[in-house]
């Protein structure tokens, strides 16, 4: 019972990064007068670093997380004609890229895993890094990430897009189509477990 | 002791709280946009020039195509007017259709033959292979059944053998 403030804190920590992101978020609608090609040269300026974090939260390599994001873009050069049906074309983005994500990662599967902890390093801008990150090893990050590899499918996913700072938890909740709720509820059930795990492994180190 | 917990606990959250932070904060190699553009533009290219060279193949069939189906159709339009001029004007000698037939007849109609009809041999029309007499002339060479006993034709020239 005593460790409740701290869940509670970890299920809160999403709404609370999701008001401090739409507080932060510009907008962006592309002008009617744009043609297709314009709107996407638009849109590649604007999303692509969030759709490259939502790549790199899955794939974790760099050359990996950008293919996938200019795959994307190839994808919403094809379905160019419904641009102008798009309600919320960052949602709509980010669900391809999700599902090329998970497409490359399936097919991946038979390949070694490639997670790549040193090019994670660089390519984090050191301008970036606070003074607790700096605290944190690469070891220690991969292993907490492999322990995040390690939780169910639903909460892993929901626990990955809500590391994204931009995305709240309504917009996961599109991307994974389901409800806000079940997201909030997946989000905690995940770093429950997380908690579990790494106090499983403190123990047996 | 719960104090203990509590702050394992708290330690653990900072712990997936700073792991998830920095997995959100990456950025990409600088230049993304310049990349993905190329990418697009190379797309589109590829995308043109395979719709330019579908539409050259389909350029030179599509005149030959136009012209082969305009003869077939052709061909069918005549073949199926001659085919109906040869049905509603019978070309077989030697029958003569009432004056103001309407080609609509009752069976009860007078039938015309469409040739004269030559006399039957002996009188009789029904079958070459009756005797005189009226019998069924079957030769003995004839495949029978087994256990069927036949009666033996009586030859021409012995006379009609039943008349007293």
């Amino acid at each position: 019972m005593s460790s409740f403030p701290g869940q509670l804190t970890g299920w809160m920590a999403p709404a609370l990064i999701t008001e401090k992101a739409l507080a932060s978020e510009e907008t962006f609608a592309p002008a009617k007068t744009l043609d297709s090609t314009e709107t996407i040269t638009a849109l590649v300026a604007h999303y692509s670093a969030t759709l490259y974090r939502v790549a790199y939260s899955v794939m974790r390599n760099a050359a990996e997380a950008e293919d996938a994001v200019q795959e994307a873009f190839v994808r919403v050069l094809k379905h160019r004609e419904r641009l102008g049906e798009i309600h919320d074309l960052r949602v709509w983005l980010i669900r391809i890229t999700w599902n090329v994500v998970l497409d490359k990662k399936r097919r991946s599967k038979t390949r070694p895993e490639n997670d790549d902890i040193a090019d994670f390093v660089r390519v984090l801008p050191a301008a970036d890094r606070r003074a607790d990150d700096s605290l944190i090893s690469s070891q220690e990050h991969g292993r907490i990430l492999k322990l995040i590899d390690r939780l169910p499918r639903k909460e892993r996913e929901a626990l990955l897009l809500s590391a994204v700072e931009e995305l709240s938890t309504v917009q996961i909740a599109t991307v994974l189509g389901t409800t806000e709720s079940s997201i909030r509820s997946r989000i905690f059930r995940a770093r429950r477990e997380l908690s579990a795990l790494l106090e499983k492994e403190g123990v047996s180190r | 002791m719960n104090r203990g917990i509590y702050h394992e606990q708290q330690n653990h959250d900072q712990r997936i709280d700073r792991t998830l932070r920095r997995l959100g904060s990456v950025t990409p190699a600088a230049g993304i946009e310049d990349r993905i553009s190329a990418r697009l533009a190379r797309e589109r290219s590829k995308t043109q020039g395979r719709s330019a060279s579908r539409a050259r193949f389909f350029a030179l069939p599509r005149f030959a195509i136009g012209v082969a189906s305009s003869l077939v159709a052709c061909v069918a339009i005549i073949a199926g007017s001659v085919n109906h001029s040869h049905r509603i004007l019978p070309t077989v000698p030697g029958v003569r259709l009432p004056a103001g037939s309407s080609g609509m007849g009752a069976a009860s109609a007078a039938h015309i033959a469409n040739q004269p009809v030559s006399a039957p041999p002996q009188g009789r029309a029904r079958s070459v292979r009756q005797t005189a007499s009226g019998r069924a002339v079957i030769s003995s060479q004839t495949q029978k059944p087994a256990g069927v006993a036949v009666p033996r034709t009586p030859s021409p020239a012995s006379g009609d053998a039943t008349r007293p």
